[in-house]
């Protein structure tokens, strides 16, 4: 005999949600009476109160609006839930930027604390989050254009001359020190997120807007060879392929890149007997498509 | 075939919409989760790993749920726990191959936790338990946080403590 009990929430946990929201802009007050007067005009339901907050956050210094852009953009269209470290990388990068070092590096507080109360950090995983499923829906809506910073962020990240060469060795199986690849993925909190899923981020309509900013960052047989790596240390690489030595056209048409990799092509011309034999070992149709392969 | 001694076994899933878990995942995670519980494997879940070791293959939804409906049949309660169930991903029918599963286990305890919108009583006869705050929770909550708030502290004084908690509690209601 089965028994079952479905315990259903309602809006009771947007109700705390609204209440912390509401402490969060009463105590930015600076006197009692400021305090008394932001009490009668704390907004109406949750629409208004998210609406608030980006207000708040708008009115802060340039600096401050564009660290909170960063922090809420990355945190509501990250695949899977980031921790701190990974996410203080992903903010510090800058358009060009070749290096990343501890001194680029904001403090994980201040990335909650220009969030106006809606970016929150679970201390035992070290997950930033926000603060509510509804926060997401909203931010979805209201910061479309972060979406494509998010890829650029990616591109840009595995571009750094960090990753311009794999690591030196690459110990053979059995031996018992750790894989360098380790500790790049441990220096760079954020590869392994970048290499795992730049693809996710940029396929569809953002290929083509970005198509220059890929071509560029992978044109380099060694950060292709080291993307591969950290592939290989996270456990996530294909079960097929020429191994490191990928050509750009592989890593396109592996994640399913089909627009990236008609540019490609394009660029390319001729060499039909290369792409045929790469084909050959294709997976997805759409390169298939794409390339004429019938 | 009944190797799983233990008279209670409870297993958990928790559903977050930034995880995007297959079924099999997620029915693969309970099936572990209750070997976990077990003292021994039998030997037909030995001979499934060696079958997917040699071909570098993963077991089928079929395969996995099967051996859970097998292995819990020696288990006098099973206690499961999917909370959040509104976060499963819709696409890809993932709630209804898990929930179809879990019908079929012969001594399943199921508490579901979810936002109102989840309809699962195609599947289960349920007795339902509405959790709401009240306006006694909300005050509590944040009469707590007011005492934790180092500003608010500054800057509300004590006889504005009371109507302050209770404008933040009204407000709060007005979804």
């Amino acid at each position: 005999m089965s028994t079952l009990l479905l315990a259903f929430y309602f809006s009771t946990d947007a109700r705390f949600l609204l209440a912390r929201l509401y402490l969060e802009m009463l105590s930015e007050q600076r006197t009692q009476n400021a305090v008394r007067v932001a009490l009668t005009n704390l907004p109406t339901g949750l629409d208004n109160t998210y609406k608030e907050v980006m207000e708040r956050i708008y009115k802060q210094g340039t600096a401050d609006v564009d660290l909170a852009l960063k922090v809420l953009g990355w945190i509501t269209y990250a695949k899977v839930p980031l921790e701190a470290k990974a996410l203080q990388h992903a903010v510090a990068i800058q358009p060009g930027m070749m290096t990343l070092e501890d001194g680029d590096l904001t403090d994980e507080d201040d990335l909650i604390s220009v969030c106006a109360g809606i970016v929150t950090i679970d201390r035992e995983s070290g997950i930033v989050r926000l603060v509510h499923y509804t926060t997401q829906e909203y931010l979805e809506i209201h910061l479309k254009e972060q979406k494509v910073e998010v890829v650029r962020g990616c591109l840009t990240y595995l571009g750094l001359d960090a990753f311009r060469e794999p690591c030196d060795s690459w110990p053979q199986w059995g031996r018992l020190k750790p894989l360098p690849v380790v500790g790049r993925l441990k220096k760079y909190p954020f590869v392994g997120y970048a290499v795992r899923y730049w693809p996710d981020h940029i396929r569809g309509e953002l290929e083509e807007e970005l198509k220059d900013v890929a071509l560029y960052t992978f044109k380099e047989r060694g950060l292709r060879y080291s993307v591969w790596q950290i592939e290989e240390g996270l456990g996530t690489r294909m079960g097929w392929g020429p191994g490191g030595d990928r050509s750009l056209l592989h890593i396109f048409a592996a994640y399913g890149l089909s627009i990236l990799c008609r540019n490609l092509l394009d660029k390319v011309g001729g060499h039909h007997m290369y792409l045929h034999r790469i084909l050959a070992k294709l997976m997805h149709t759409d390169s298939m498509k794409i390339c004429g392969v019938r | 075939m009944f190797l799983l001694v233990h008279d209670v076994q409870i297993a958990f899933i928790y559903f977050n919409h930034k995880e995007n878990h297959s079924a099999v995942d997620l029915v693969g995670s309970l099936l572990k989760q209750l070997l976990q519980q077990g003292t021994e494997l039998s030997p037909a879940l030995h001979d499934l790993y060696a079958k997917h070791v040699k071909r570098n293959t993963r077991p089928s939804l079929t395969e996995i749920s099967d051996y859970l409906v097998s292995e819990s049949r020696a288990v006098t309660k099973v206690y499961v726990v999917l909370d959040a169930l509104d976060e499963c991903p819709v696409d890809q029918d993932i709630k209804d191959k898990v929930l179809s599963l879990l019908q079929k286990l012969p001594s399943l305890h199921l508490l579901v936790t979810s936002r109102p919108s989840t309809n699962i009583s195609t599947h289960f006869n349920a007795v339902q338990l509405d959790i709401r705050a009240d306006d006694h929770d909300m005050e509590m909550f944040v009469r707590d946080r007011l005492q934790e708030n180092r500003n608010l502290k500054r800057y509300v004084r004590q006889d504005f403590k009371e109507p302050l908690i209770h404008e933040v509690v009204r407000k709060s209601d007005g979804m």
